[in-house]
């Protein structure tokens, strides 16, 4: 091989380089600004706690009219609450004026533990604090209502 | 005709341009009929939606349209969704019941590319009309 042709290997070998650098960071971009996989967990809570909060057959209290973000006291038991959640892969704890009330206690109690475990098999776990007005047969106050979801992984 | 390398280079960055975005056009094509994706979607968003439906306040009604037919499922408070093609396994997802109102809810709904949501009075009712 003369001297001309030692010097186009040389540069072809350096464009073919540019070439696949080019390439890789096409496919780097796109790796990292691609979305391929759905992820709905904080939504999935936030529906739970929503629930809680504004609907009538759950806590909520009601008379003529809806009053979201008031918590009817009467509503305030395992069995409006079990109703309320059916589902078999959740545990929730509920804390009003230092009452406890669960639903799924034993799925809460056994999966409290393996809270943020990725993947199928896994759980996740979230906790949220509501500043809510109490109403206690005639009475209204205000206090905190805390809920704590524990949900099996899909 | 004979070509000198700035000619050769000029075609080969064309030929390298042309490909890229070939490459580019056919990957995202792909990605966008990835039958398992929408299925995931759609099984997600649609539970989520029932559970968000059960918190309105006031009377509500969704019609959800699809891109596509699909067989669901609503059975053991679950949405499941396949599309018949080929070896699909079809993809679910939980929603959370809420037993103390009214709810008609139908175990299954063949070949339908869009349900209606509603939630009134007489509870939640989900149907492909």
């Amino acid at each position: 091989m003369n001297k001309k042709g030692v010097s186009d290997v040389i540069l072809w070998t350096y464009r073919l380089l540019i070439l696949l650098v080019v390439f890789f960071s096409i496919g780097f971009i796109i790796s990292q600004y691609g979305v391929f996989d759905v992820d709905t967990k904080d939504l999935e809570f936030n529906v739970l706690f929503n629930r809680a909060i504004y609907s009538k057959n759950c806590l909520s209290y009601e008379d003529e009219r809806v009053y979201p973000g008031i918590i009817d006291m009467d509503k305030f038991n395992e069995i409006v609450l079990k109703n309320c959640f059916k589902n078999d892969n959740q545990g929730i704890k509920f804390s009003l004026e230092g009452k406890e009330l669960f639903v799924n206690k034993d799925f809460y109690e056994s999966n409290i533990f393996l809270c943020n475990i990725p993947g199928k098999g896994g759980f996740k776990c979230k906790s949220k604090q509501f500043f809510v007005l109490i109403k206690d047969k005639d009475s209204v106050k205000s206090g905190f209502l805390n809920i704590k979801v524990v949900k099996k992984n899909e | 005709m004979e070509w000198n390398n700035k000619q050769v280079l000029y075609v080969v960055y064309l030929v390298l341009i042309v490909f890229i975005i070939i490459s580019l056009i056919n990957w995202v094509n792909t990605k966008s009929k990835n039958l398992d994706y929408s299925q995931e979607y759609y099984a997600r968003d649609l539970a989520l939606l029932i559970d968000s439906s059960y918190s309105s306040v006031g009377d509500l009604e969704i019609k959800y349209k699809m891109n596509d037919d699909f067989n669901l499922n609503f059975e053991n408070n679950k949405v499941s969704i396949k599309k018949l093609e080929g070896l699909n396994e079809g993809n679910s997802f939980y929603f959370t019941k809420n037993e103390i109102q009214a709810n008609s809810i139908p175990e299954r709904l063949d070949q339908i590319n869009q349900i209606v949501i509603r939630n009134k009075e007489d509870g939640l009712v989900i149907s492909d009309e």
